[in-house]
Formats: structure tokens, C-alpha cells, sequence
């Protein structure tokens, strides 16, 4: 590449980015050794169009040349930080390049230098980048938990849909809100403290079930039972706290309606003037109650032993075992067994009752037996 | 809030409800609707977030004007309905606008 006439290529010559001088009309004047490897230049490139280093679709949509114009009068105007051009290297590979460019006035000739800026890399990172935020605010968009972030100043940052239904708020409402607004004002001293303390601790997250639960406060007033997860990331030199949040009402609600059923039963259970018994489906009495404890020795616990082989079956405990177990089998089945078997008071008086053996069971599966026994001989039985 | 829907190249469409007074490149940044890059953050820096309007709908979103026609040259498949959704302000007047976008936008 002579030199000669364009002094200021000796500057360029031996510069590690890719540089060009332009004429005006497009014609390369120089063409530096960054940027014959660049763009795959075996021979002199000099006097050569700018046009031939880009693709055909690059050149049909835009006027290279009224941009390089528009650049050299604006080198701060925002595009160049953003606008990439496709240039095509000589054996036609098609390269991803941001241009820088500037003018300069030559023995009265205006000239542009161009540097351009291999990005293909940088678009692949940025892809990748791209991807995985996207994927992530996907994740956190669907998420049932609440998800809400704030900066060191417990400033909401960031809130996904399911935090701000939680908290009764639109679509960006929570951004710049004070986090303690989400808390029922007798917790918020408090919760200063512990996010400040969790902020100077070296543990970089609390997970749900290792803390108790927290009470979230509704715009409505609603005190809401939550289960926290927290955790802190330094960005940029500030701690940011993330918090995942789930909504404790309808489990608090089912314990409750389930307390309430389990209470109901026990009632019933333990004050029924028949003799029952809760049998798992080993056959491994798991609850007997009152009026079927009379029908034991009065030392003797129940809960735990085989049903068919309790001590208080009489005349032949052999063949009543045999037949109860058989009778479970069929039970476990989901079939409803009647049985008779005769039976020892512990005062040694025996007596004939009828049992009957229900299976218990939730979608097709037994999980308990209830047996229960009938005096044969009372009256009006 | 207008509904707007942004119809993917590969037909997908996105409903959602953009405030008044923002852009229709932010609408689908904020809810994540592909297709839409919006890389310089609504400067009409990057054409990187070129859609194309119908034309039914044309008056109501304007024309581009000498900047945006300039960095739409950037844009990939352009033709007379692209637009870059940064430079178009949602307005009351346009609910049930559907617009669509390239097949990719660098």
C-alpha cells in the first residue's frame, strides 16, 4: 500500500483496529493491515469502491456513503452506539461491524476514516444475554409465588405480576414503593433490623421452611400469612434483596377446615355407643374407641396391634384370625365384609357379635378399615 | 388503556394493554412480547424495533419522519407500512390497533 501521497495513513498504518480512508465518492485511498485481514484483502485494495465490501442487500437498502456523511458531521449521535452495518470480506463471508468515523481535510481534499469494529462476538454474547433474560423474566412473569426485589434503600425495584395480585396493586404501581408498605406496621421496626442484619451477614439467602412466616399487608388492609424465601445479590456494588413470597391463606384455610373435619370425626368416633376400630390396610389397629376399649382386658392397649389377632377372640382364635384376615383381604378390596365372631369378656363371659368391615377410600385406593361390632343377642338388634 | 396486539411474524399474536402516552416499543418490551428489540431504549438509535402498520391505521400512527425513515434503512425488510414502534406513541384512538413485525429485526 504506497504511502506516499496520503501522510496521514502513516498513522493508521500500524493502528491495531481495522481503519479505512475514504474519498467522498466511496473510493479507498488506504486500507490499513488490521483491516486487510479484516476483510480478507490479499492485494491492494487501494482505488477500490467501498460499495464492494458490502453485501448486496446492504448496499441496495442504504446509501453507505450519505451515512458516512451524516456520522462524520454527528461522531457522539446515539445510532453509533447501536448501528451495525453487514460488510462482506473478499472471499464473501458477511461480518457484523460497527463503524466509527471521522473527517480530516488533506492537501485540501476532504477524506473519511472509518474504523470498524468486528461485533459478530459481541452479537453472539448479546444474544446469549438476551436469551437468558428472557427466559428468566418468562419464569418470574408465570411464577405463582410473589416476587418482589428492592435496592438498599428497601425501595421496591421490581415486582412480578403474581406480588403485585398479591398486594392489590396494577400493572407498575409497586415500582419506588417503600417495601415496609407491604407490612402491617407492627412488624416494620422489626424488619428493618433483620434485613439490615441479613444485608451484613455472609449467608446469601433465608429459604422458606429454615424461617417462620412473615405477615404481608394487602393496599385493601388484608393481612396476608406469608412464607418467605430472601436472598441478596451486589450489583453493581449495591446489595439488592429479592424476596419470593407464597401466599399461606388457602393452606392456613385448608388446616383449619381439616382440623375442624378431624375434630367432627373424633367426636363422633370416641362417643359412638358402638364398638368401632380404625384399621390401616396392614391390618394394624390405628384407633379404638371407647365402647370397644370395654371390650378389651382394661391393661391392654390396642392401638398398634394386629386386629386379628387381638387376645380377646375366643373359642377358636385360630379360625377367627384366619377368617378376619380374610376378611380384610376382601375389604382392602373395596368390598364390605360381614363376619361373625364370638369373643372373651375379660371377666371370661363370651359373646357372639356381628362385625362389620368397611373399606375407607379415596380414589380407588383403601387407606383404612372401619370395623365396627354388634351385640347379636341385644334386644331389638 | 388501549389493547393493542403485536402479531409475530410466525402469526403468534400478544394482546396487551398499553397506558396511553407510551410507546408501542415499550407496550412490548414491558410484556415481553418477542419480535421486538428495542435496544437503544426508544432513542431511534438502532431500528431494532421495526413493525410494519396497516395501512387502515396509518393516519392514526403518522409517518415516519427524516430520522426514523434514516435509521429504518437499518432495519430489515422494510417496506412502505415500516415504522420503528419507538417513535409511536399510544393514543386513546388506538384500541384494536394489530401490528405486525419482520422476521427479525438485525
Amino acid at each position: 500500500m504506497p504511502l506516499a501521497e496520503v501522510t496521514a495513513s502513516s498513522m493508521l498504518s500500524g493502528f491495531p483496529e481495522p481503519m479505512l480512508v475514504i474519498e467522498p465518492g466511496g473510493t479507498l485511498v488506504f486500507v490499513n493491515a488490521a483491516a486487510e485481514s479484516l476483510l480478507e484483502i490479499e492485494s491492494s485494495a487501494s482505488g477500490r469502491n467501498i460499495s464492494d465490501f458490502l453485501p448486496e442487500k446492504e448496499r441496495s437498502r442504504l446509501n453507505p456513503l450519505a451515512w458516512l456523511q451524516r456520522w462524520a458531521e454527528t461522531p457522539d449521535a446515539p445510532e453509533m452506539d447501536f448501528v451495525h452495518l453487514n460488510c462482506q470480506t473478499e472471499k464473501g463471508i458477511e461480518l457484523p461491524v460497527r463503524v466509527r468515523v471521522g473527517r480530516i481535510r488533506e492537501r485540501g481534499k476532504t477524506l473519511y476514516v472509518v474504523m470498524l469494529q468486528d461485533i459478530s462476538l459481541d452479537q453472539a454474547r448479546q444474544q446469549q444475554t438476551r436469551d437468558a433474560h428472557l427466559l428468566a423474566a418468562r419464569i418470574l412473569a408465570i411464577s405463582a409465588d410473589a416476587i418482589i426485589s428492592a435496592d438498599q434503600s428497601l425501595k421496591i425495584t421490581y415486582a412480578n405480576p403474581s406480588a403485585e395480585r398479591l398486594f392489590g396493586y396494577s400493572d407498575g404501581e409497586l415500582l419506588g414503593v417503600e417495601l415496609e408498605n407491604l407490612l402491617p406496621s407492627r412488624f416494620r421496626d422489626g424488619h428493618r433490623g433483620q434485613i439490615t442484619k441479613f444485608g451484613n451477614e455472609s449467608s446469601p439467602a433465608r429459604l422458606m421452611g429454615d424461617r417462620s412466616e412473615v405477615v404481608g399487608l394487602s393496599r385493601s388492609g388484608e393481612e396476608i400469612p406469608l412464607e418467605a424465601s430472601i436472598t441478596k445479590t451486589t450489583l453493581e456494588q449495591q446489595i439488592v434483596f429479592s424476596a419470593q413470597l407464597r401466599d399461606l391463606r388457602s393452606r392456613k384455610a385448608a388446616e383449619q377446615d381439616l382440623a375442624r373435619s378431624l375434630a367432627s370425626f373424633q367426636m363422633v368416633f370416641d362417643h359412638a355407643i358402638q364398638a368401632m376400630a380404625l384399621i390401616d390396610p396392614q391390618g394394624v389397629v390405628q384407633q379404638m374407641n371407647a365402647a370397644a376399649r370395654q371390650l378389651m382386658p382394661h391393661d391392654f392397649n390396642p392401638i398398634g396391634k394386629e386386629f386379628a389377632t387381638l387376645p380377646f377372640w375366643s373359642a377358636d382364635p385360630e379360625a377367627t384370625s384366619e377368617s378376619l384376615s380374610k376378611a380384610m383381604a376382601e375389604c382392602l378390596e373395596g368390598e364390605s365384609y360381614r363376619v361373625s365372631a364370638t369373643i372373651e369378656f375379660p371377666d371370661g363371659r363370651e359373646q357372639l357379635l356381628d362385625f362389620s368391615l368397611t373399606p375407607v377410600r379415596i380414589a380407588d385406593t383403601t387407606f383404612a378399615v372401619v370395623a365396627e361390632a354388634r351385640d347379636l343377642m341385644a334386644p331389638g338388634d | 388503556m388501549p389493547k393493542i396486539t403485536y402479531v409475530e411474524h410466525n402469526g403468534t399474536e400478544h394482546e396487551v394493554e398499553v397506558p396511553i402516552g407510551t410507546s408501542i416499543m415499550q407496550g412490548a418490551v414491558n410484556h415481553l412480547v418477542p419480535g421486538i428489540e428495542g435496544d437503544c431504549g426508544g432513542l431511534c438509535a438502532c431500528g431494532t424495533c421495526h413493525v410494519y402498520i396497516p395501512g387502515e391505521w396509518v393516519s392514526k400512527c403518522g409517518e415516519p419522519d427524516e430520522l426514523e425513515q434514516g435509521m429504518l434503512e437499518f432495519a430489515f425488510d422494510v417496506d412502505d407500512s415500516s415504522r420503528l414502534s419507538c417513535q409511536i406513541k399510544v393514543s386513546d384512538d388506538m384500541e384494536g390497533l394489530r401490528i405486525r413485525m419482520p422476521p427479525r429485526q438485525y
